[in-house]
């Protein structure tokens, strides 16, 4: 038996299978697309964080409302997960409590602003909240208070000392409150300024990736190992009594293997680059704006393209070496789908491995979907391309050489 | 012509399945290979076709241990095994076209072994659509590339029609005629008295059966 007419016969059962794989495919992207959309642009991550509206209201005037919000969103702990938002109608607050609008409410009462220059205390913020979130917003309470507090009790301990210096130095009631209000007033002005001391830059979610960058590429390659389903009836059938004597009649197990990747990859390659054709195009049209694609012109694009097919080699790869360990079609359907959708999971391609415990995010690393994860990914971020390569390579080639000892083994049965 | 099976044995994780196997045939004979299913059949004549290793033995053709001599048994020797190597997805064509080059294969379809099977009759055919009859004979069409001089069958005409078992018997009729060898398991009668020389596998031995035209004598002899 001659190899080549073998390698032929593989790319003529895979032309066959070719018109169901292209139906499941356009399927399967319309089930990614549609799984993209919702993680992308839902509202918990539209701007990539979540925050919590916390009400505050005051009947004092406004500037100090104002003030008071500013100083507790210049807190680094709270920046990211509460807005603040006044109100001066307690019943407009209730409402907005009431309809969820809000998480909770603080009232600052009248008065407050000047029992605290007259270090008396006595006035206390309400603190209003609706049933079911007085969990989390009660940790938010806690926060906020602690920063209260922390102006308050710090900045009384300065003012106290400073009235009891210049008590004991013999100054003037006149010389104490002018000393005492410049106290006061450089406390402001560095707590005032404390927003401008540093510059907060978001990096992205992981991978040095922005949001949609890193789910654009997690997606992609979920798209691409779910081709594999579209695919499976190329060796559910398959005939082992054929291996068996091709392998008698001089067809050796590598060529074997060979031969089946490449049909197999081949048309995944028609699959995906039929799919690709309308991601371009809306890329091109900008209907998606990823940022990492600083230009959608067709070399950079094509050059994407090419590392997609690349980072599909080694999920081919992968995926035929389920196909060939599990034996039976119940096994290869059901099995082989978990495997690949918990490698795919686990290697961050629908939620970021970043938020995984870290023993896990390794795991998901060390996987081939996360290692094909890596390398797509440092092509969009021009970082770690030498090693996301060798990476990629090593893990093809150990691939390759595991599948030819399970089919020796399956030949020498 | 003749071959020769000499001391064939074979383990299978410790287990002795076939111990000092052997028999002979020569030019035009058939010789037939009977007893109890999982006895071994499958697994002797897999190793005299290449497909199994076998643990010792050898199997002479014209003094040349064909275990030992990969491109020399296949060229001589054609094995059909009992489940059809074919390529479902594919068409007889395109099967057949993985064994012959188009020259070969037009000229077998037109005068040779093929149109004696009837395989050009159902060229078109996709094996997924095709009866069991048509893929054994598809089968034995794919085998026979080489021009073989010895046929390996493992049950030919199992759950076939009568139709399917006289063409294939006549096929082997026609080989044997040639001066070719067949050795084929079987537990079908008319197979079993088309044989030359009969052999019974029992207890991982092979011995010469004297076949007396009574198939309970031999059933009882298993």
């Amino acid at each position: 038996m001659k190899y080549g007419r073998y390698f032929l016969a593989q790319l003529k059962r895979i032309k066959k299978l070719l018109p169901e794989m292209l139906c499941l495919s356009v399927l399967f992207f319309g089930v990614t697309f549609f799984v993209g959309k919702t993680l992308i642009t839902g509202s918990d991550y539209e701007a990539g964080k979540i925050k919590y509206r916390i009400g505050i209201m005051g009947k004092e005037e406004e500037s100090f409302i104002d003030m008071g919000i500013f100083l507790l969103e210049s807190f680094d702990d709270s920046k990211y997960m509460m807005e603040l938002v006044k109100y001066t109608d307690f019943e407009e607050a209730k409402s907005d409590l009431y309809d969820g609008t809000l998480s909770a409410l603080c009232e600052i009462p009248a008065g407050f602003y000047d029992s605290i220059n007259y270090l008396s205390n006595d006035l206390s913020i309400k603190y209003y909240t609706a049933a079911g979130s007085r969990g989390v917003t009660g940790v938010f309470m806690d926060e906020i208070t602690g920063i209260i507090s922390d102006y308050i009790v710090y900045s009384e301990a300065g003012i106290l000392s400073l009235y009891d210096y210049l008590d004991y130095k013999g100054a003037s009631a006149e010389m104490q409150n002018e000393a005492v209000d410049k106290l006061f007033m450089s406390y402001m002005s560095t707590l005032l300024g404390r927003g401008n001391l540093v510059t907060v830059k978001t990096l992205g979610i992981s991978n040095g990736l922005s949001t949609y960058g890193y789910y654009f590429t997690g997606l992609t390659l979920f798209l691409m190992s779910v081709l594999s389903f579209a695919g499976i009836s190329f060796f559910i059938k398959k005939n082992m009594t054929l291996d068996k004597l091709a392998h008698s009649k001089g067809i050796a197990v590598p060529g074997q293997i060979a031969a089946d990747f490449v049909a197999y990859f081949l048309c995944n390659v028609v699959c995906v680059t039929i799919l690709m054709v309308p991601i371009f195009k809306m890329l091109k049209a900008k209907l998606l704006e990823i940022p990492e694609f600083f230009t959608t012109e067709n070399v950079f694009l094509f050059k994407f393209y090419g590392n997609v097919l690349v980072a599909m080699v080694l999920i081919c790869m992968f995926e035929l070496l389920i196909f060939e360990v599990l034996e039976g079609t119940v096994n290869k359907v059901i099995f082989s789908f978990t495997i690949i959708l918990s490698c795919a999971y686990i290697s961050g391609y629908l939620y970021p491995a970043s938020f995984f415990p870290e023993s896990i995010s390794k795991v998901g690393s060390l996987l081939p979907t996360g290692v094909a994860m890596t390398f797509l990914s440092s092509f969009l971020t021009m970082k770690g391309r030498e090693s996301a390569t060798l990476w990629l390579m090593g893990y093809v080639v150990a691939i390759f050489v595991v599948l030819c000892l399970v089919r020796t083994k399956k030949i020498n049965k | 012509m003749k071959i020769s099976v000499e001391n064939i044995s074979k383990k299978y994780r410790n287990k002795e399945v076939l111990s000092s196997v052997s028999f002979e045939a020569e030019s035009g004979m058939q010789v037939g290979i009977v007893g109890k299913n999982g006895i071994g059949k499958s697994t002797l004549l897999s190793i005299l076709a290449g497909v199994n290793k076998a643990d010792g033995g050898k199997f002479l053709y014209e003094g040349r241990d064909l275990l030992a001599d990969k491109d020399l048994r296949n060229k001589v020797c054609a094995y059909i095994p009992q489940e059809t190597p074919l390529i479902s997805e594919l068409s007889a064509r395109d099967n057949l076209r993985m064994w012959y080059s188009d020259k070969a294969l037009k000229k077998e379809l037109s005068e040779g072994f093929l149109k004696t099977l009837g395989i050009d009759r159902f060229l078109k055919v996709n094996v997924r659509k095709m009866s069991g009859g048509m893929k054994k004979r598809l089968s034995i069409g794919c085998a026979i590339y080489a021009d073989p001089r010895v046929l390996i069958l493992d049950e030919p005409t199992a759950s076939l029609d009568l139709e399917c078992k006289g063409i294939i018997n006549d096929y082997l009729d026609a080989f044997k005629k040639r001066g070719g060898i067949v050795v084929l398991a079987t537990h079908d009668e008319k197979e079993i008295e088309n044989c030359d020389a009969l052999y019974l596998l029992k207890d991982k031995e092979m011995n010469k059966y004297v076949y007396d035209g009574s198939i309970k004598n031999l059933v009882d002899s298993f």
